[in-house]
């Protein structure tokens, strides 16, 4: 019996030998498995079909590049209430009222802080970001029906992400300047380079120069906008660009080229400042009656084909757009100055029929009853008084525009001014410049044009008839007005062009009013004295500091210091 | 003879290994498999002369002292056994001096005697009425003698007559001080809130891992449900009674490597235990009381208030007079609308009752052995219309397909069924939120023009609150959640020391929700972007499939007499799927047009779908010698495509990072030592120590992809915009956790005791990261913080009285915790909580009100002139606090100036959710057949911020008031702790500040039960029991609440907030046990 036992056992031990052979076959079989299944690099790698990731995104589908541009036109949006508020309130038109919050007031007293709902700069990142996501990954061979359609997405998008630096560094000073989409966290934590205006012309205008002949993609309607307003014309920038880099170096040839580029602009896209839109008085028996024709604002509408680059914002209540509600709340309103400025031109019908007042001033603002609090002792509310809100923003149909016909004459005006050619810019306020009046001496005299008249002058195609001057169109026959608003050279051509940009100055006040350009183009002909030797800080600061009544002191003292101008990032 | 040749056996047997060495050394499988192999080589050399000795004893009643016939006596992990004769007297031959008795007896308790080198021995045997600390414990490894457990676990096998209905009510009850569970709200089934070890994260999920039948569970911790107030809790698709085990680890969980930073819980389910064939029938009933509320104003004197608030309102006497409701004059036509005197409560609450039916069978035969159940569970809830109806089938089975192969086999199906309502403070919808602030002048039901009361329901009043009885008619609102589970695991029997396991196992839990609010019968919400919304309609369907493996090699060897040695290493994966579709409309203006597409406009969609897939690589070795020194090591080696690539905490390999995770836990068993035969007193000694790193793998998916949304332009256009950057950095949260512990039991069993230290450091926290301005994007996900928890955990158990016939015992379960946030990368933040805030912040505690603090209200103008503290209104002027107003206190700032404005810089931290201590109290009386257990729940310490409390306070609108609000201030001079009641509350005295922060502190008999053997003697009912059941009778709490307990969300910083959630009230039932 003993024996039979270990004689089992000893069976058992084999069968041992055998199923340990077995099982190291296991073990290593497991092992071999767990590794193979791993070492399968997608094993582990997330996939998702809720989110679009870069590497299925990647702008691959003909597609994608227009989802990405609608994309960034919806983060465009964000930034469009910060062009708005920083560029007037900060200004001499626009104000804040007793129901503004403390982050309008600090905008308006120059002292934003990290927390200020309306100022944002990773706003504009992103929409940097997501340009150069695109810029990085649109093939732009792709061609279609012969048209290097990607092409178009690629200069519109260049263009954006260029107004969009252009706008970081004159509110924040400088700018960060990256090409390259950051879409990991190294790309993120990497430093880099920071440029002022003049810097960022530097890199911007040999990117941009290129792409300035190519068309703007043509995307259609959304909803009832037509997405071609969404573009910035490149040569518009380019024309920012240069007379920025002009206003600190006080190169000619930037200002030509700046000049060049805004009559490139109005010839090829047929851009004019349309008589059609004027304002008049209704003349009975040749003088001025009660009521007028308030056609101005006509030409903010769409199809005016004044319109040019619009940030169209969102239609639904309350979704990161404000403007409509601060104007609607009187939270802003126009300031006394901006009221002033037009109460104080005079509309020319002829030299016995005139009267005070610029006609633009309606569609501007416009009058609304104030409506008491409902008190203990009055028990209905009525009517306290009237104030006036800015008319313009309900003109916007929430399309903020950003470029328009008058800013870019007012611009190219800006220009050639520097360019030793007063009266050509003033033209631009008077006149306007069509063939008739370019070939008038007594309006663009021959020293201006010289032997060879530069094509930045060229206004003789028929496409610019019906040019007028800006201030026409709310101040009546103002070319035939020879009393109220009239320029004589001065003795030293220096200063015909101060006078002059004096002019374009107060006229960008009374035109482009609560547009978001104001505290801007303040700036720059403020550092253009400042750098010229023309001038000191006070340009700008006497302007804003008047605004502010009873506190014109320390604003002004803060804002002698030009570095106070941008907002501390 | 026998012996000898076992020994030869075993000497031949290991020789052959011997030879094999070179083999082994050979195929060089990794280290952990030499370190197997060179031990039982070790172990083979150290087996010298084996001592063999015989020790003799006695077995009896620890009481009577009377022997014990026929109990079993073995050595604990040998195979020696004896049995006592009829004078209780046993023989036994014992392979080490040092050696475990083990010995049981029917009805007794099983005890656990070390020999301690004696040579004789009195074993004394307590009744099993009494709990039992030596049990075995169904754990990582497979059963283990608790007392040979290394790592601090906390089991829970005695859940037989329990009235919970889903297994979470099991973990305050039987391990209050171990898991910190927190009951949500009063719903049925709608489980707790749990914390084991304090709080080891702050942003993700900071609840237990749950493991049932070895399957990793989503807990769905984050998932929102389209119902307020309501979670979806996966526990509640088990019945609690096929529920054979509950484990929870609260350390050495290592083996889950990075899903166990948060404690991990073991469920076992029942399985067939031998071929008698076994049916038990299960018979509860029960009625729920309706709960406590905050009381509120009558109609009188909330329309004394409505009058006060309409003064400050800004309306004119005459707009006032013309006021529908301030009108007295009984003539008018539509006086009866506004002269009502209405108990909202009654219109909403109802008594609950609630039932449950469920039968088992157990048994099999050779070739299978199987567990059946069956059950239903049916509640109405105490809020009218709600209810609950759960089916469940369970069918266990465990197979012999051959000798060598033996298959497992799970598979369950519930379905739970739910009709709801929406809980919590919510203005709209909620019942029971609108039966406190809803007019009592108001009637439910509308009037004839003859002033005759109707039956149909009244819309929304001139408050603008809807009414509450029509929200209940009309709402229907449902949830219907289908859980199966398929599990397979065919087990691969090589030998008696290897084992191959496959454990395979298909998951889907899905869940549909309706949601229809009612039109007329609730006001209009204004929603942004749709605009006033009159009625709504919602829909979710959620489903998480998840696929599960686990490949596992065992290895169970015993060398010899001293050295034992368990080992298992093996693979798991886990592919967890999880979506969601959710679509919602407005405005079909009618209560009949309820068709989502054609009735309801402003239709919008979304949804989520998120793909996660984990790989763990783990292993575990057990080693015991002696039965007196015992060690752990377990390790892990983790990946998830939720893990970056390029993680500071991992290495890479096949291009991914993995985490390593170990653990090594010892413990010495001091009770078996020779020296300690000089201490008698002591029973049992076991110091345990060990240090464990885990993680929490539940960051955010998709965190490392740069990926895109999709924005709408105008309404119509899609857009894509980028909305995150890839973060290959990102990680796991890591937590290394420090545990010294000792289980004591003391004179005779009479106590024990079981006291454990720890300290945990959690690293890598996921915390929000402010990105360079350059991105363009807010923050990220960083793995950047750290916090610690330090606590202990005590639990004693003590048999006060064992007399014949009447015995008593008593245990007291505390549980405490420290938990400090040591590194934040972006300094402190607060995060906006029901309209108030919670501090995150360097060397604060998770979780912490962040507010004002106050001091009274000014009764005189005087006093608010002196005090002469200003707020800044939007505009930027300034408003005086008045008489009647609050008085904030002022901080003073780093120069010790105080501003006299109170403004955000004058918020501190006004309180910390944190118990100071928690846990239970216990009591088990039994009278011969009668068993008295009353049970006490208790939190001390921790605060409670009294959302509801700060509404009904708030004296600043129409809605009604608590009747505290009656000592509002009113006149000059009055001396009062309630501020003044201003419509809108311009000077925000009734922002968040320590006026509603309350102490929580609670003890609560939480159930007190009487169970009864009925002494039947019938051949086909083996037992009959019958019991009574009371939960929640008594508590005592100075809270000014409805109840202390209530968890209003599972995420760290949303504890101690009384969202109003339904609270817990008392409940009694009956229940009968037939085991056939």
């Amino acid at each position: 019996m003993d024996l039979s036992l270990i004689f089992k056992s000893q069976l058992k031990i084999i069968s041992y030998k055998n199923i340990m052979k077995k099982s190291l076959k296991i073990i290593l079989y497991t092992f071999l498995v767990s590794v193979l299944l791993v070492s399968c690099t997608d094993f582990l790698s997330p996939d998702s079909k809720k989110y679009t990731t870069d590497s299925q995104y990647g702008l691959k589908s003909p597609a994608d590049s227009i989802y990405s541009m609608f994309g960034v036109f919806s983060q465009l949006q964000k930034l469009a209430d910060s062009y708005v508020l920083l560029g007037e309130l900060r200004g001499d038109l626009l104000d804040v009222s007793p129901a503004s919050d403390i982050y309008l007031r600090e905008i308006n007293n120059f002292d934003i802080t990290k927390d200020n709902i309306y100022v944002n700069i990773k706003n504009y990142y992103s929409v940097i970001n997501n340009c150069n996501y695109i810029l990085h990954n649109l093939d732009t061979s792709f061609v279609d029906k012969g048209q290097k359609f990607k092409l178009r997405e690629y200069a519109a998008i260049k263009a954006i992400r260029a107004w969009t630096f252009m706008q970081i560094a004159l509110n924040f000073k400088t700018t960060k300047y990256y090409e390259n989409p950051i879409i990991t966290l190294a790309d993120a934590e990497k430093t880099y380079p920071e440029y002022t205006i003049t810097e960022l012309a530097d890199v911007l205008i040999p990117d941009l120069e290129p792409l300035k002949d190519v068309t703007t993609p043509d995307l259609g309607y959304i909803d009832n906008y037509y997405s071609s307003f969404s573009y910035f014309p490149i040569r518009f920038i380019l024309g920012d660009l240069y007379l920025w880099k002009g206003a600190y170096e006080n190169n000619p040839a930037d200002y030509e080229k700046a000049a060049t580029n805004y009559r490139d602009l109005m010839y090829q896209d047929r851009i004019i400042v349309n008589k059609l839109f004027s304002s008049s008085w209704l003349p009975v028996n040749n003088a001025i009656s009660s009521s007028y024709y308030a056609n101005w604002i006509l030409s903010f509408s769409f199809n005016s084909g004044e319109v040019m680059t619009t940030i169209t914002c969102p239609t639904q209540y309350g979704q990161n757009f404000y403007l409509d509600s601060l104007n609607n709340q009187s939270k802003i309103i126009p300031s006394a100055i901006a009221l002033s400025n037009w109460d104080n031109q005079t509309y020319y019908l002829n030299e016995a029929s005139n009267a005070q007042g610029d006609l633009r001033k309606f569609g501007s603002i416009w009058y609304k009853s104030i409506s008491t609090v409902p008190t203990a002792s009055n028990s209905y509310s009525g009517t306290a008084g009237t104030s006036t809100y800015v008319y313009k923003y309900k003109l916007y149909d929430q399309n903020v525009i950003i470029y328009r016909s008058s800013l870019l004459y007012l611009r190219y005006a800006e220009a050639v001014n520097r360019l030793q050619k007063p009266k050509l810019a003033f033209a631009v306020l008077k006149y306007g410049l069509n063939s008739t009046n370019m070939f008038n001496p007594k309006i663009i005299p021959a020293s201006e044009k010289g032997n060879q008249t530069p094509t930045y002058m060229n206004f003789s195609d028929s496409r610019f008839n019906n040019n007028a001057g800006i201030r026409m169109r709310g101040l009546g026959n103002m070319d035939q007005d020879t009393t109220f608003y009239s320029f004589h050279r001065q003795i030293a051509m220096k200063d015909s062009i101060l006078y002059v940009e004096d002019l374009i100055q107060k006229e960008l006040a009374l035109e482009t009013a609560f547009e978001g350009n104001r505290f801007h183009d303040l700036m720059r002909m403020t550092f253009r004295r400042i750098n010229n030797g023309e001038g000191d800080a006070s340009y700008l600061a006497d302007k804003v500091a008047a605004k502010h009544v009873g506190n014109e002191a320390t604003i002004k003292a803060k804002l002698m210091t030009t570095d106070n101008w941008y907002i501390k990032k | 003879m026998y012996k000898k040749l076992i020994r030869m056996n075993m000497k031949i047997y290991n020789d052959k290994i011997e030879k094999k060495k070179n083999y082994f050394n050979w195929v060089c499988i990794g280290a952990i498999l030499l370190f197997m192999v060179d031990m039982s080589l070790t172990d083979l050399n150290a087996e010298t002369v084996r001592t063999v000795k015989t020790i003799t004893g006695q077995v009896r009643d620890a009481h009577t002292k009377k022997a014990l016939i026929a109990a079993t006596i073995s050595v604990l992990n040998d195979k020696a056994t004896a049995t006592s004769d009829e004078k209780g007297y046993f023989k036994l031959d014992i392979p080490s001096s040092k050696a475990i008795l083990k010995v049981s007896a029917f009805e007794y308790n099983i005890r656990e005697i070390p020999v301690q080198g004696s040579d004789s021995i009195i074993i004394e045997l307590y009744s099993d009425i009494f709990s039992n600390y030596y049990k075995e414990i169904d754990g990582l490894n497979g059963v283990v003698e608790n007392a040979l457990l290394p790592a601090p676990y906390k089991n829970v096998n005695e859940l037989s007559h329990s009235q919970a209905i889903s297994a979470d009510e099991v973990f305050q009850t039987e391990s209050g001080g171990d898991v910190r569970a927190i009951t949500r709200s009063g719903v049925e089934g709608v489980g707790a809130s749990l914390f084991i070890r304090g709080l080891n994260s702050i942003n993700i999920n900071a609840q237990p891992l749950f493991v049932v039948d070895g399957v990793i569970w989503n807990n769905l911790y984050d998932v929102a449900s389209i119902h307020d107030g309501f979670f979806s809790n996966p526990l509640n698709n088990i019945d609690v009674g096929d529920i054979e085990s509950i484990t929870v680890l609260k350390d050495g969980a290592s083996l889950y490597g990075s899903k166990a930073a948060n404690g991990v819980v073991l469920i076992k389910t029942k399985r067939g235990k031998d071929m008698v064939t076994r049916i038990s029938l299960n018979v509860l009933m029960g009625s729920t009381a309706i709960p406590r509320s905050i009381p509120v104003m009558n109609a009188n004197d909330y329309k004394s208030y409505v009058t006060d608030i309409i003064g400050t309102a800004g309306l004119t006497n005459e707009a006032i007079s013309q006021l529908p409701y301030l009108n007295d004059n009984p003539v008018r036509s539509i006086y009866k609308i506004y002269h009502n005197s209405t108990d909202w409560g009654n219109q909403v609450y109802q008594t609950g009752s609630s039932k449950s039916y469920s039968i088992n069978v157990n048994g099999g035969d050779e070739k299978a052995l199987y567990y059946l159940s069956l059950g239903y569970t049916g509640n109405s809830g105490v809020v009218q219309s709600t209810d609950m109806q759960r089916y469940n089938l369970r069918l266990n089975a465990d197979i012999n397909l051959t000798k060598f192969v033996t298959l497992g086999f799970n598979t369950c199906y519930s379905l739970i069924e739910r009709k709801l309502v929406d809980d919590g403070v919510n203005n709209y919808t909620s019942p029971t939120w609108l039966s406190l602030i809803k007019s009592p002048f108001l009637s439910p039901n509308t009037f004839t023009s003859l002033g005759d009361k109707t039956t149909e329901f009244e819309y929304a009043d001139v408050f603008n609150v809807g009414n509450p009885s029509g929200i209940i008619k009309y709402a229907n609102n449902t949830l219907k959640q289908n859980y199966f589970d398929f599990d397979l695991k065919p087990v691969l029997h090589f030998s008696p020391e290897f084992t191959l396991s496959e454990q395979f196992d298909y998951n889907l839990n899905k869940t549909d929700e309706d949601y229809y609010r009612p039109y007329l019968y609730t006001a209009p919400i204004f929603i942004q972007g749709i605009g006033n919304s009159s009625n709504a309609r919602m829909s979710q369907v959620m489903r998480n499939n998840t696929l599960f493996s686990d490949t596992r090699l065992n290895f169970t060897k015993k060398f010899d007499t001293f050295n034992s040695l368990k080992v298992f290493l093996g693979t798991r994966y886990l592919f967890d799927y999880y979506e969601s579709d959710y679509v919602e409309g407005h405005n079909s203006l009618s209560n009949s047009a309820i068709n989502l597409p054609g009735s309801f406009t402003n239709l919008s969609a979304s949804g989520i779908n998120d793909l996660t897939k984990s790989v763990s690589n783990y292993m575990n070795v057990d080693y015991s010698y002696d039965n007196r020194y015992l060690l752990n090591i377990a390790a892990s080696m983790d990946g998830s495509s939720r893990f970056g690539n390029e993680t500071k905490g991992g290495f890479s390999l096949f291009g991914h990072s993995w985490g390593v995770f170990p653990s090594a836990n010892g413990a010495w068993l001091i009770s078996s030592e020779k020296f300690m035969k000089n201490l008698p007193v002591i029973n049992l000694l076991k110091l345990r120590a060990g240090y464990g790193i885990t993680g929490n793998d539940n960051i955010p998916n998709y965190q490392t992809l740069a990926y895109f949304y999709s924005v709408r332009l105008k309404g119509v256009a899609n857009g894509m915009v980028l909305s995150n950057i890839a973060n290959p950095q990102i990680q796991w949260e890591t937590t290394g956790r420090a545990n010294l512990g000792i289980d004591m039991n003391l004179f005779h069993e009479r106590l024990s005791l079981s006291f454990d230290v720890y300290s945990s450091k959690t690293t890598d926290l996921l915390v929000p990261k402010v990105f360079q301005d350059v991105a363009g994007l807010d923050s990220y996900w960083a793995n950047e913080g750290s916090l610690t928890n330090k606590g202990f955990e005590l639990s004693v158990n003590s048999i006060l009285v064992n007399d014949k016939n009447f015995k008593w015992e008593f245990g007291f379960n505390a549980g405490h915790y420290i938990n400090k946030i040591t590194d934040l990368p972006n300094g402190q933040y607060t995060t906006s909580v029901y309209d108030g805030e919670v501090l995150t912040s360097v060397g604060s505690s998770a979780g912490v009100f962040y507010g004002y603090k106050t001091n009274g209200v000014f009764a005189t103008e005087d006093a608010a002139n002196a005090a002469n503290l200003r707020i800044q209104n939007n505009n930027g002027t300034f408003s005086q606090f008045e008489a009647g107003d609050v008085s904030f206190v002022d901080v003073p700032d780093k120069n010790g100036v105080k501003d006299g404005i109170i403004n955000a810089a004058d918020k501190q931290i006004i309180g910390n959710p944190n118990p100071t201590i928690y846990g239970t109290i216990s009591n088990k009386l039994s009278y011969k057949k009668l068993t008295l257990t009353a049970l006490f729940t208790y939190s001390y310490g921790n605060d409670v911020y009294n959302y509801q409390r700060s509404l009904l306070e708030s004296g600043k609108n129409y809605s009604n008031q608590s009747t505290e609000m009656l000592n509002r201030w009113n006149s000059e001079g009055q001396v009062t702790t309630q501020p003044k009641a201003v419509f809108g509350d311009p000077m925000g005295n009734s922002r968040f500040s320590d006026r509603w922060i309350e102490d929580g502190s609670y003890i609560r008999l939480k159930t007190l039960s009487l169970s009864y053997i009925v002494p039947l003697k019938l051949n086909f009912i083996e037992s009959f029991n019958v019991w009574i059941s009371a939960n929640n009778l008594m508590t005592f709490t100075k809270y000014l609440g409805a109840d202390p307990e209530f968890s209003s969300r599972n995420s760290v910083l949303y504890q101690g907030i009384d969202a109003g959630l339904l609270p817990l009230s008392k409940s009694y039932y009956i229940g009968f046990k037939f085991n056939l």
